[in-house]
């Protein structure tokens, strides 16, 4: 299907499921739910023009590597979920420790002294600039 | 006049007012510099400072704040895609790329060039045209404000984007999420789905870099991945290879960008004489017009110089005209402005139509101040460049993981909220998928930034009309802009049936 049509289609499953379930259930009356549903009819017009009109280009594809997605992008994203919890559980340096490293490696980083400089080097900065001049508490928990 | 003009000098004349400008603006550029530490905090963390300043080095100092921060913003967002505060997204556009491709430089001094001068130019219509300016912002009712909010909308959603479709659904979106908190009337909760920290709605820090940064550093992942497989990666690709003259701004592109800095400052201005607007429309109605206007409008996106002037320009001409409605009928334009009126009433100083009558010489002295910030601004932005162009030599693994780093600290420094980093993971990845269906980014957050305000103002004018939608046809400047709006309207439709493409 052409890239148009998928972000059609996408766009009006998404319009039905805010007019006829999140709306009701997260406004209290028809005052409040004046703009939220006058902002989901501006969103379903074009997405239903974008689905039924003949795309120009019939070849354009969605913009979707599974092997990428699966391979890089969702340990990116599972890392920096796993590096959000540290920092609410355990705290922000600690995690951050931890967490540039394993991200170093996941982008392609293999020389040794590039894991220990660049973590000194980040946080000792942020702890200076953030902490000592700025007097600013970042996120604390378990550990700092 | 004369006079007062010549008071004002002998009152600048002081070491003290010298000395608080530098600090401020210098203070400014570190804070704007930081992503999260916007202008309003860095003039909150300095504004108890002024109780033992006299009047004008106080205020100076204050302003010179407003206008560092304004650049220092900048220095992220070209060099790591995160904009350092929120007017400084339009900047990413183009500024991003250009240091991509190894001219951070010739980026941060365009940046820079812009600003100064918009800024200066801006200061000037401050001067010398804030009384009549003044009466007209008068006439700005809730009316008025709401159909200058609906063009600047449709503008936007229409223009911004290579598809009208796509531009009509982020302006839809974001005007969408701008609904999530409390209903502006009643005071009911709307879409917090049971999260108190939802109650004041989404914070706009956190929701920018979800979109811009951590959704890049998630493109990125993917594109490393296709590097790889493709042989054409390096162990250590850098971010940029410098070129021969990657650096330097000549002064054939500095006069280039100047019709553009022209247009962005009286774009700007416009803006910033209406209260409340902001700095990030600005910069990006400025942003809009400029890629109209250019001959080389394709480049728009891909490192433009032209892109990264009107950006600047657009959100530091801003900066003067906001003071207008402040210093001339006591009404703050945005929230720094609110705080430089803290400042003036600290001081004893209430500034209103009798201020500039009463005060005269204070008022040139201020104006003379401005002017000097500016020059600060230029010198010390001048410093920094020199020393910040240099981290665009960080290898990409590198910068890549410490980005998410920076989205952190940016996220949870605004309000010190661990709510507001895990938005900023949630509009991340919406931000990536919003990516893979080339929905603009830009357009969702200025339509949210927008949408709140346009709900607030409509329901206020319908109060005053008991509920008559007529109000908005019955003033003629709202009818103008409602006109005008039409106009867009209609335009974009005939152009694309024109085409044969259909109408949006």
């Amino acid at each position: 299907m052409n890239k148009d049509r998928w972000t059609g289609l996408v766009f009006i499953i998404a319009c039905a499921l805010l007019w006829f379930a999140v709306i009701p259930q997260q406004t209290d009356g028809p005052d409040e739910a004046f703009v939220p549903r006058m902002a989901t009819a501006g969103m379903f017009i074009p997405a239903l023009i974008m689905l039924v009109r003949r795309p120009k280009n019939q070849s354009t594809p969605p913009d979707f590597r599974a092997g990428a997605f699966f391979h890089s992008t969702l340990p990116a994203m599972l890392l920096v979920l796993a590096y959000l919890l540290g920092v609410a559980w355990i705290g922000f340096f600690f995690s951050s420790l931890v967490f540039i490293p394993a991200a170093l490696f996941i982008f392609g980083e293999r020389r040794v002294h590039a894991f220990w400089i660049t973590p000194a080097a980040l946080l000792g900065g942020i702890y200076l600039v953030m902490v000592h001049f700025l007097h600013l508490e970042l996120p604390a928990a378990l550990l700092i | 006049m004369l006079d007062s003009l010549m008071a004002a000098f002998g009152m600048v004349l002081d070491w003290q007012n010298f000395f608080w400008a530098l600090f401020g603006v210098t203070f400014g550029i570190i804070m704007g510099a930081i992503p999260g530490l916007s202008d309003n905090m860095a003039i909150v963390l300095l504004l108890p400072f002024t109780y033992y300043l006299g009047p004008i080095p106080g205020i100076a100092m204050l302003m010179g704040l407003s206008k560092g921060s304004n650049f220092g913003g900048s220095i992220p967002a070209i060099l790591f895609n995160i904009p350092g505060t929120p007017q400084a997204m339009i900047t990413t556009f183009d500024g991003y790329p250009l240091a991509k491709s190894g001219k951070s430089g010739k980026a941060l001094k365009t940046a820079l060039f812009a600003s100064v001068t918009a800024d200066t130019a801006s200061d000037l219509v401050l001067m010398f045209l804030a009384a009549p300016v003044a009466a007209i912002a008068l006439r700005i009712g809730p009316p008025e404000y709401s159909m200058i909010l609906l063009f600047s909308l449709v503008l936007i959603s229409l223009a911004a984007s290579s598809s009208p479709c796509r531009g009509l659904i982020a302006t839809a979106l974001g005007i969408l999420l701008s609904t999530v908190g409390c209903d502006p009337e009643s005071g009911t909760p709307r879409f917090n789905f049971g999260f108190i920290e939802l109650s004041d709605g989404i914070n706009i820090m956190p929701m920018a870099i979800g979109l811009l940064a951590f959704s890049e550093v998630l493109r990125q992942a993917e594109k490393w991945y296709d590097e790889r497989h493709a042989k054409e990666c390096s162990e250590c690709v850098h971010m940029s290879e410098r070129g021969t003259d990657g650096d330097r701004l000549t002064l054939a592109e500095m006069r280039s960008c100047l019709p553009t800095i022209g247009r962005s400052t009286l774009i700007g201005s416009f803006i910033g004489i209406v209260p409340g607007i902001g700095t990030t429309v600005g910069a990006y109605l400025s942003y809009i017009w400029s890629r109209k206007k250019s001959r080389t409008p394709e480049m728009f996106g891909k490192g433009s110089l032209e892109g990264i002037a009107a950006s600047e320009a657009g959100n530091n001409a801003v900066n003067g005209p906001n003071l207008v409605p402040l210093l001339t009928l006591g009404i703050p334009g945005n929230l720094a402005a609110a705080l430089i009126l803290g400042g003036f009433m600290i001081k004893g100083l209430i500034p209103g139509p009798q201020f500039m009558e009463s005060n005269a010489p204070m008022l040139y002295a201020l104006f003379i101040v401005l002017l000097l910030s500016n020059v600060y601004t230029a010198v010390i932005g001048g410093v920094f460049i020199h020393f910040a162009r240099r981290l665009t030599g960080i290898p990409k693994a590198v910068l890549y993981s410490i980005v998410p780093v920076f989205c952190v600290i940016g996220s949870y420094a605004s309000k010190g909220s661990m709510f507001d980093v895990s938005v900023m993971f949630i509009f991340g990845l919406l931000g990536y998928v919003l990516n893979k269906l080339k929905i603009s980014m830009p357009t969702l957050i200025v339509a949210f930034f927008l949408g709140a305000l346009l709900e607030h103002k409509i329901r206020q004018s319908l109060s005053i009309a008991r509920g008559d939608w007529m109000i908005f046809v019955d003033r003629p400047i709202s009818c103008a802009f409602l006109v005008m709006t039409l106009a867009v309207l209609i335009f974009y439709i005939l152009r694309h049936a024109r085409s044969g493409q259909p109408a949006a």
